[in-house]
């Protein structure tokens, strides 16, 4: 292996750049994750004076009964998705520019998903009641509205849930084996466990592979089933603005399209700061923007169809709110909107540009701070502005769910940082699937 | 395995068990208070069954008749008196919160003298008592005693007088800010004395007023509301009603028309209009003598049509009106509120007079009553007498006062303030530390009308007896009751050696045994103790005749009314400042400005612009007397140049709800005026007298919009043109109205209504007139195809319907609702963040252009509809339809989601946003069969359900289903008019049945989204009359 270029990747290779971001943490690892720790603090101590006062301290009023936390919910459930997209949907697709990117996506699903199932929680009136919404045997045979779009989200969500941390600890598996190959101590103790007994054998490649496509298959329905399911939260509502059947594939779209942006904005530091430039190359990168750039249309449309349609339908409440949408109290949100995920990805058909990573990485935070917006227009405005003029209302944000949401962040890259830090995030089995089956090296043989 | 399991069952279940019980042990909830049980009960007293008592108002003079409702031995709620001749059942936000100043946290709970620091130390009733005793004996030859009262009536009025007859040193005066002088003094100069003026609303075709607020605050709001009402349906009659007022009053925004005309040019208008009338031969039938009076009188004003037109008034609207009152049969013409401030109240008043007497009113619409003594100008009598103390002529040994806050109605450069500050023992007889309170050397306790007798007579023989409903909470006294020890002390003898009166009680039966006769007395006694009076030989109507002895007008004093003004007004829920110390009418949005926690200055848009402010800003007003500072409201209802400030904030005193609010406008009024001032002022101010100001303080109000935008049709109306062709194919669905947006011509969208309009007139005429497809169609509608089964509803189906054509939007069904279902209060700040938590809104639209205002009030609570679009999205089941018709609430399944609130297409839900706490005593109101909600749950209109299960409860113990009527919910129990009816939907014959298919008829919304709400409004009647 010795004669193999720099340049080249060999197994060799891709076991060394890989495992290395495993090894033990330097100062600037514990530096980040003391700030994403101390972000997290903040959530849980904004989350404990909630708790502790009311669900008042968020800026929650009448008529706007939903706003920040469901905003995040919508958000971080939109983020896991693209996750899923790109290692079960892409897997099965056999897209190969997925196969260094899918690791991280797939980490960044299930965080996000464990982030986005906290904000039902948090915004709960009574938190501390929160298991009647499962279906539980009591003897009181109290029992769950199976009508309410609320329900369908606890099992959408949890479903969710199960299914990406299995299918992403089933991918870990080899991995894990790998590290644990090349560990010592608490690691190998911790590899070890968590490998499974893997030997790599050929029995266990073969059920590992059938496995793996199993759960991507199971997972695929999930990318459409679990969005359009958090999207009928509203559209099966009667609120101007909500109740509209373009909110599935409109909202599915849209995750897809937040979460690809969120790939971006992870990876690219990690890139940098691990040194995967071989690994994920600018080829990758341009595959996502031209993605993104795909959803962004989407979207665009859903924008649009919504404004026709209230303007067609004649129906004065759809009319007044989206009217409302653009020109009222919270006009600047809905631009912002606009501006981030309508006119940024504009940029992408331009190929300098969508190979520029800073830009990408720049574009990639203006998408996510409209996809945030997005759903908050959708939330807050609709609710801000329905059928009775007299009830009509507007939002005031308060420092205690800014608190929670920043904190919601803080969560999210904790785990990550401790996920990087533990376990391969680029797929050393499918990274080496890519390579050509090194031959034996006559000189190396004995 | 046996070896390798150390661990067995036995310990297994030891440790689980510890732990669970350390970990539930750790997690105990506090233990809830503990119920003791009566020992013995009283006999009267049954647990959980409510007992009423008979009684009377004594907020204002009108003299409601109310019945409060006591639970174990603790007042929780006052309503109407529906036996009552004045108000039959109807009761303002005032009368109904005069509950919470009886449960004030702030009140005085036993005597107390000032300490020599200056502060208030407690003290003993007996000493305090001797020292006021010694004090009235001990008064210098050369000095006097000033007794300040509110106005008082029956035994206490007596009482005073006899106590004032035996100690000549004390002088008693009487005074209140909204007071009945200005119609008395004018009655009396027109008709002779002895002889005051009353009205009745329901007998005239045409109302003409000039300023007087009836429906909110004048006179007898309550009655005046009840009578108008009556004529504002068709089927009665429908009045005309016209208005002229500088600013939107309850009574302009209720009006077919309202003048907006400058503050102070009432007077005009009236000249003007009875030189019309007398030029018109109204006063041919009287006699000659009689004419020749009003015709000198005539030549003594200015009547001029130049002068009106100044004013603001256009002479074409008083040509009309003229046609108008000298066609009707029955008419009536009042003034007073914003006219009886100033120089020209009194002329007012007396125009009026000769107005009614010109158009031969007298008699029928405006009644003549006897009165006990000549009128009097008792502001002009307090200051006068002030005036003298303070310059020296008379001087001052000691002041009572009592009921009337003098420390707050007058500013602080009267010498009504001055004399209260330099007379050296100043005594309180007060409830609350008020302002007055704040002058006291000693303040003793005071009884609420809850825990003290009292009579008094409302209208000829109608006697209003005031038993006490509970006992006194602290060591207080009623007034009746601490004159009379008082007097005694100072060695006066009540009653006789056989019947001795020894309490306020026995002084009022004692004077009630001699007005009705001491045969039977002790039975009838109790009779009218339980009825709440006697008035079996009530003359409500009845009117002395008199001719009229009119001798020329009160002069005006010249009145320059030029540049700024401000006009000052009564608002229902400050009232004269008493309503302050209120919670629940602080946070009850004002129903015009819709404003809460606070006082405004309302401009038009002009005037601010005049001095640079914007909505938004803190307004400095600056008269040569004071200034003060509010926050804006831009209003395009008031008129030019003028500034309009409510009356009944800005306390220093008064307790914690009342101390800090708003502003109290009567710092800008000229201390040394003359004149009766009953409701208002103009005072002219300078130049760059109102400035803006930097102040965090904010206007908060709930509405989140003055308009209903096009199409919606919440709040309809119909012309009375077209109501008979509506009237008379009254079948289902016949009924076509565009909603009388028409003229509606908001954010330029008038193409869009007129496209609507004709649409739908489409639908009405076309052949397959699909009636539930027409969303603004009246009258009961089929309902539409549904896509899943109906809930069945197997005996009751309840339901109300507001007749939106007798709601004046006084909110006394909010205070009601408030009461009933231990609603709570949460402050200015969280008002401002959308988290008031009313059941019940009064949704207030202006429609129609900016000088004539087509105001629309709705009503809006739960609809309990029968396609609840909350009831489905509640992943709990926490609320759900019963086969009541309910859309019920369990708050203890709630986790919060609050889904349903944004679900409910009529966002009539609240949520608790924090756990509200009320400060003791405030707790003791609490209605004991609701729920008090904690934190983080939903909650709504109930339809009173405990009302509901006590009626069914009633009705099976008797073997029947509830009967029609028998159920009242809060709001429709307390509303004035009447206009809310509850009942059962499925009872053909059941009124809130009939009114449902009535073809006025129509719910919110339903006819867009299919919510099938169990409420129906019923549109207003407007008349729409143009031929005079």
């Amino acid at each position: 292996m010795a004669e193999s270029s720099e340049s080249e990747l060999t197994f060799e290779k891709v076991d060394e750049v890989i495992l290395k971001t495993l090894e033990p943490p330097k100062i600037g690892w514990y530096l980040l994750i003391l700030s994403t720790a101390s972000v997290l603090l903040i959530g849980a101590f904004s989350w404990r004076n909630q708790i502790l006062n009311g669900i008042g301290l968020a800026g929650k009023n009448h008529p706007i009964s939903w706003a920040v936390f469901i905003t995040d919910f919508v958000f971080w459930v939109g983020i896991a998705h693209s996750g899923t997209l790109i290692s079960a949907v892409l897997f099965l697709f056999r897209a190969k520019w997925r196969v260094p990117i899918y690791r991280l996506s797939e980490a960044m699903t299930v965080f996000a998903v464990a982030t986005a199932g906290l904000f039902p929680l948090v915004h709960l009136g009574r938190p501390w009641n929160f298991y009647w919404l499962l279906p539980y045997p009591n003897q009181r045979y109290l029992w769950v509205n199976f009508r309410s779009p609320l329900l369908w989200d606890v099992f959408a969500v949890s479903t969710y849930l199960t299914i990406s941390v299995l299918f992403f600890i089933t991918g870990l598996i080899p991995d894990i084996a790998a590290a644990r190959d090349r560990s010592t101590g608490f690691r190998k103790l911790l590899y070890s466990v968590c490998a499974l007994g893997w030997r790599g054998s050929n029995n266990q490649w073969r059920h590992y592979m059938a496995a793996y496509g199993f759960f991507a298959a199971l997972a695929t329905p999930l990318v459409l089933s679990v969005h359009s399911v958090v999207s009928w939260d509203f559209a099966m509502s009667i609120v101007p603005g909500w109740h509209t059947t373009i909110f599935p594939p409109y909202f599915v779209a849209g995750a897809i399209f937040s979460g690809l942006a969120m790939v971006i904005t992870i990876s690219i530091p990690m890139r940098k700061v691990f040194h995967l430039e071989q690994i994920l190359t600018l080829w990758h990168y341009e595959k996502m923007a031209q993605l993104i750039l795909f959803t962004s249309g989407i979207v665009t449309l859903a924008y649009g169809t919504e404004f026709f349609i209230a303007w067609y339908s004649q129906n004065p409440f759809e009319q007044s709110q989206f009217y409302y949408r653009a020109f009222g109290d919270l006009k600047w949100f809905f631009w912002g909107m606009v501006f981030c995920n309508c006119v940024v990805p504009l940029t992408m058909w331009k190929k300098a540009l969508r190979t520029n990573l800073t830009w990408l990485f720049i574009a990639s935070i203006f998408i996510n701070i409209g996809m945030w917006l997005e759903r908050f227009n959708i939330i807050v405005q609709s609710l801000a502005h329905e059928y009775l003029p007299g009830a009509w209302g507007t939002y005031v944000f308060t420092w205690n769910e800014l608190g929670i949401t920043i904190g919601s962040f803080g969560w999210f890259f904790t785990l990550f940082c401790i996920f990087i830090k533990f376990f391969p995030s680029v797929s050393l089995t499918e990274v080496k699937e890519t390579l050509p089956i090194p031959r034996r090296h006559p000189e190396g043989a004995h | 395995m046996a070896e390798r399991t150390k661990f067995n069952r036995r310990d297994f279940l030891k440790i689980v068990g510890a732990t669970t019980g350390v970990a539930a042990a750790g997690c105990a909830q506090e233990l809830p208070e503990k119920i003791v049980g009566y020992v013995v009960q009283p006999n009267e007293v049954i647990p959980g069954v409510a007992t009423w008592y008979a009684g009377s108002c004594n907020e204002c003079a009108a003299g409601c008749g109310v019945l409060v409702r006591t639970r174990e031995g603790r007042a929780v709620k006052i309503e109407g008196n529906p036996n009552h001749p004045v108000n039959k059942g109807g009761i303002c936000s005032l009368g109904q919160s005069s509950i919470q100043s009886h449960y004030d946290p702030d009140r005085v709970r036993e005597p107390l003298t000032r300490s020599l620091q200056g502060s208030f130390k407690p003290a003993k009733w007996a000493e305090s008592l001797d020292a006021v005793a010694t004090s009235i004996k001990n008064c210098p030859a050369d000095k006097e005693i000033l007794f300040l009262t509110g106005p008082l009536s029956g035994s206490a009025a007596a009482l005073v007088k006899e106590f004032v007859g035996a100690n000549p040193k004390v002088t008693h005066l009487e005074y209140e800010l909204f007071n009945r002088d200005t119609v008395n003094l004018a009655a009396e100069h027109v008709f002779g004395s002895g002889v005051t003026t009353h009205f009745d609303f329901s007998k005239a075709d045409v109302v003409a007023s000039f300023g007087a607020d009836y429906l909110e605050t004048w006179l007898s709001p309550v009655e005046f509301s009840r009578q108008w009402a009556t004529r504002r349906k068709p089927e009665n009659g429908l009045s005309y009603t016209i208005h002229f007022e500088p600013r939107l009053s309850l009574t302009a925004a209720n009006s077919d028309k309202w003048v907006k005309c400058s503050p102070g040019s009432e007077v005009l208008g009236l000249a003007a209009l009875l030189r019309r009338l007398v030029s018109g031969g109204a006063a041919k039938n009287l006699s000659g003598e009689e004419r020749s009076r009003v015709e000198s009188g005539l030549a003594a004003v200015n009547s001029s049509d130049d002068a009106l037109y100044k004013s603001g008034i256009a002479p074409r609207v008083m040509n009309e009106l003229a046609a108008r009152l000298l066609k009707a049969k029955r008419s009536l013409v009042v003034a007073g509120g914003s006219s009886s401030g100033g120089a020209g109240a009194i002329q007012a008043a007396e125009l009026t007079n000769l107005i009614n007497v010109v158009l031969g009113n007298v008699g029928s619409t405006v009644i003549l009553r006897e009165t006990s003594g000549p009128a009097v100008d008792s502001y002009s009598k307090l200051v006068g007498y002030c005036d003298a103390v303070k310059s020296g002529q008379k001087k001052l040994a000691l002041a009572i006062v009592s009921g009337v806050n003098a420390g707050y109605l007058f500013g602080e450069m009267s010498s009504v303030r001055a004399v209260l500050g330099t007379t050296t023992e100043v005594v309180a007889i007060a409830t609350q530390l008020d302002e007055t309170a704040q002058y006291a050397t000693t303040v003793l306790p005071l009884s609420t009308a809850l825990e003290s007798w009292g009579d008094g007579e409302s209208a000829p023989g109608v006697f209003n007896l005031n038993q006490p409903s509970m006992q006194p909470l602290y060591e207080t006294q009623s007034l009746g009751d601490t004159i009379i020890a008082i007097a005694q002390k100072v060695g006066q003898k009540f009653g006789s050696e056989s019947e001795p009166i020894r309490s306020f009680h026995d002084y009022i039966k004692s004077a009630w045994k001699k007005r009705t006769g001491s045969s039977d007395f002790d039975k009838r006694w109790l009779e009218y103790v339980e009825k709440g009076g006697d008035w079996s030989e009530q003359k409500v109507s009845a009117s002395v005749s008199r001719s009229v002895a009119f001798a020329g007008f009160t002069p005006v004093a010249a009145n320059a009314v030029e540049g700024l003004k401000i006009v000052t007004f009564a608002t229902g829920g400050g009232f004269d400042g008493r309503g302050a110390n209120r919670a629940w009418l602080q946070e009850i949005p004002h129903p015009i400005a819709n404003a809460v926690w606070g006082s405004w200055v309302e401009m038009s848009h002009e005037t601010a612009l005049a001095h640079g402010l914007a909505a938004g800003d803190v307004a400095q007003v600056r008269s040569s007397f004071g200034a003060v500072q509010a926050p804006v409201y831009i209003s395009k209802h008031v008129a030019p140049n003028t500034l309009a400030i409510p009356l009944g904030q800005g306390h220093t005193a008064y307790g914690r709800y009342a101390q800090g609010v708003g502003i109290n406008p009567i710092a800008l009024l000229d201390p040394a005026a003359s004149g009766p001032r009953a409701f208002s002022v103009n005072a002219i101010a300078g130049d760059g007298a109102v400035r803006a100001v930097v102040s965090a303080e904010k206007l908060v109000t709930t509405l989140g919009s003055d308009y209903q935008e096009e199409r919606r049709g919440i709040v309809r109306r119909v012309g009375l043109s077209a109501s008979a062709a509506l009237m008379s194919a009254s079948h289902v669905g016949d009924a076509h109205v565009p909603s009388g947006f028409e003229d509606h011509a908001h954010h330029g969208k008038t193409a869009a209504t007129a496209a609507v309009a004709h649409e739908s007139a489409k639908h009405a005429g076309g052949k397959h007139a699909a009636k539930h497809n027409d969303p603004l169609a009246l009258g009961p509608q089929e309902m539409p195809p549904q896509m899943y089964k109906q809930m069945e509803h197997p005996l009751y189906h309840w339901g109300m319907s507001i007749d939106l054509a007798s709601c004046t939007g006084c909110a006394s069904c909010v205070t009601a609702c408030y009461a009933e279902n231990n609603i709570a209060i949460v402050g200015k700040d969280l008002v401002n963040r959308g988290r008031e938590m009313a059941w019940i809104r009064i949704e207030r639209y202006f429609d129609g252009p900016d000088d004539q205002p087509v105001v629309g009030f709705l009503p809006m609570f739960c609809q309990h509809c029968a396609n609840a679009p909350c009831e489905p999205v509640c992943p709990v089941f926490a609320t759900y339809h019963n086969e009541e018709g309910l859309n019920t609430m369990v708050y203890n399944r709630c986790v919060g989601t609050r889904y349903c609130s944004n679900n409910c297409s009529y966002k009539v839900r609240r949520f608790n946003w924090f756990h509200y706490k009320w400060p003791e005593p405030l707790t003791w109101q609490l209605n004991p069969d609701v729920t008090v909600r904690e934190v983080g749950i939903m909650e709504k209109c109930s339809f009173c359900v405990q009302r509901i299960a006590e009626a069914k409860n009633n009705a099976k113990n008797e073997g029947r289903t509830v009967r029609d009527g028998e159920i009242k919910t809060a709001c429709s129990a307390a509303c004035p008019t009447q206009a809310m009816t509850f009942g059962n939907l499925l009872d053909t014959e059941s009124q809130v049945a009939k009114n449902a298919n009535e073809w006025r008829a129509y719910k919110v919304l339903d006819q867009y989204i299919n919510t099938q709400p169990a409420v129906s409004y019923l549109a207003r009647v407007t008349n729409d009359t143009t031929e005079a």
